[in-house]
């Protein structure tokens, strides 16, 4: 029997996410195609100038170096965080005693929000003031400008997003080596299969969607990564960690008010982020072995 | 053997991820003085009076309750809105529907900046700006999705034979959700509703966008404890960690919950 789909079930979401979701994306497109700025709160000036915007944000180098920024940073912190994070999810998979504790300790981060995230660390990485230059100097290492760095800057919002985004992957991880079934892991220590073996040729193929449903969670979130770098470095120094979302940030309603190009800039790294979302979908899609 | 270096790894990996907020909790107790002190200073009297100078300050205290009302507001509008929604998803299939709920998977992907610069001027025109309503409303473009996706997954695991026999005995639609869904599906009302209540309080660019004074909500005061020159570590520190005690209260709580939440919102896709 195909009953009637109750609609009325269903349109209040529709209502709410077509006023604050989708009406403000297509106004923001069109918006895109406008020299619009909104100086000293005036809705003024608002006139049509087709691709003119991004014919700029295309020819802008700015606009290149955020979106050069945002890949390095995804790439990095997504990759570590993708092996620190495998890592710890086959040591919790042994079950030891306390197992409790020691995973709610790396899935805590989550619960700490972007800012104090930031505030914690740049206490924490101060080049002068900070703790962890006084232990590596205790300890006669090199006590690097974490922040000031132009080449060390990345990397390091990537650590502090591997401290604070890592959980994530750990309980997707998890996840997926619950459903390992037993068996095929007893079959496989009777054939003789121990350590690296069992790793590679049993709980990775297994792990494999699971491994792909994290890096595509992840590499979406760390492309909008927005408060690490507003709130620890501001984007420096000169433009070294400023991210796309904090370029348009700026370009926009942060500092310039230049609203219409900053909307044509951001529908195109929304569509940056849709094709890199789609392209892995298409590898989900592929049967696994 | 195994299992004793396993054990040992993960208590320094622990250690290691619990540090960071062990280490801004011991500052918040410093005075100004011992926080900036190389080497640092562990023996010290606790400063108790840091937590209630970062309350007075910078309108931090009135952020907390602010935020506490949105959150508060927020989870039951994504809650009220998203029970019914996951129901009909969970129980219909439609290719519109599916279409539907595409969508709102690419919603939640999107980056928040691509809906909060034309919010900014929307909510300008329409009064929205810079008040609870408004700022409630512009978290349900990711919560909403979240929570409705949630809501899908737990309606799919009760039997349809249970929707049946109350149909039968004449229940309507609405009654079907509410008097036998809602209360069998309590873990899963009970996950979507924590993982909002946190997407409101971990989440800095919305309410930098569309909040300014009236509305201050903790992200944005918090930062502002850091605008100036020689900020106060101890005081900010200390604010840090009051606007930390509402997720730490659900995380003891809900922990539970949590957990399959975050672990359904990403796998099963």
């Amino acid at each position: 029997m195909k009953r009637r789909v109750p609609i009325f079930l269903l349109l209040p979401s529709a209502l709410v996410l077509g006023a604050i979701a989708i009406y403000p994306v297509t106004f923001g497109v069109w918006a895109g195609f406008h020299q619009w700025n909104w100086a000293i709160g005036q809705a003024e000036n608002w006139q049509f100038i087709g691709f003119g915007n991004y014919v700029r944000a295309l020819g802008d180098g700015a606009f290149w170096n955020s979106i050069r920024v945002t890949l390095y940073f995804t790439a990095l912190a997504v990759l570590i965080q993708l092996f620190v994070g495998l890592g710890i999810a086959l040591l919790l998979a042994n079950n030891v005693r306390g197992s409790w504790f020691f995973r709610s300790a790396v899935v805590f981060p989550l619960m700490v929000s972007d800012i104090v995230a930031a505030v914690i660390f740049s206490t924490i990485l101060d080049p002068t003031l900070g703790i962890a230059n006084y232990v590596l100097g205790a300890l006669h290492l090199p006590q690097p400008n974490w922040i000031g760095d132009p080449y060390l800057v990345i990397p390091t919002l990537a650590l502090v997003d591997t401290w604070w985004q890592t959980g994530n992957i750990i309980l997707i991880l998890l996840a997926g080596l619950a459903g390992i079934p037993q068996d095929r892991i007893d079959m496989a220590s009777i054939d003789g299969a121990g350590g690296w073996k069992m790793l590679r040729h049993i709980t990775l193929p297994a792990l494999k969607p699971f491994i792909l449903v994290a890096l595509v969670f992840r590499t979406i979130d760390a492309l909008r990564v927005f408060a690490l770098a507003w709130a620890i470095t501001k984007g420096g120094p000169s433009r070294a960690s400023e991210v796309a979302q904090l370029y348009l940030f700026k370009q926009g309603i942060g500092q310039f008010f230049n609203m219409g190009y900053a909307a044509a800039a951001a529908t195109l790294f929304a569509l940056l982020v849709g094709i890199i979302s789609g392209v892995y979908l298409l590898l989900m899609r592929r049967p696994g072995p | 053997m195994r299992r004793g270096i396993a054990v040992l790894a993960l208590g320094a990996i622990a250690a290691a991820f619990l540090a960071p907020v062990i280490w801004i909790a011991l500052t918040a107790l410093k005075t100004q003085r011992e926080a900036l002190a190389s080497p640092p200073v562990w023996v010290f009297e606790p400063q108790w009076q840091n937590f209630v100078t970062a309350w007075s300050s910078n309108d931090f205290g009135k952020s907390f309750i602010v935020t506490t009302s949105v959150s508060v507001l927020s989870v039951l509008l994504t809650m009220l809105l998203a029970l019914p929604a996951g129901y009909v998803l969970a129980r219909y299939r439609r290719g519109w529907l599916s279409a539907f709920e595409v969508g709102m998977m690419v919603i939640r992907m999107l980056p928040e900046i691509l809906f909060v610069l034309p919010l900014y001027a929307i909510y300008q025109w329409t009064a929205l700006f810079d008040t609870q309503i408004g700022i409630s409303l512009a978290f349900q473009i990711f919560n909403l999705p979240l929570a409705v996706w949630l809501i899908r997954q737990f309606v799919g695991e009760v039997p349809v034979d249970l929707d049946e026999a109350a149909l039968l005995d004449g229940a309507s639609t609405w009654q079907v959700l509410w008097r036998v869904i809602v209360p069998t599906i309590r873990p899963g009302i009970v996950a979507a509703s924590v993982l909002s209540f946190i997407g409101v309080w971990t989440n800095l660019l919305l309410p930098l966008a569309l909040t300014y004074s009236e509305t201050p909500m903790v992200a944005t005061t918090i930062a502002n404890f850091k605008g100036y020159g020689s900020f106060d570590w101890p005081v900010m520190a200390a604010a840090a960690i009051i606007s930390l005690l509402p997720q730490l209260l659900f995380f003891s709580i809900a922990q539970k919950h949590i957990i399959k939440g975050l672990t359904l919102g990403a796998v099963k896709g």
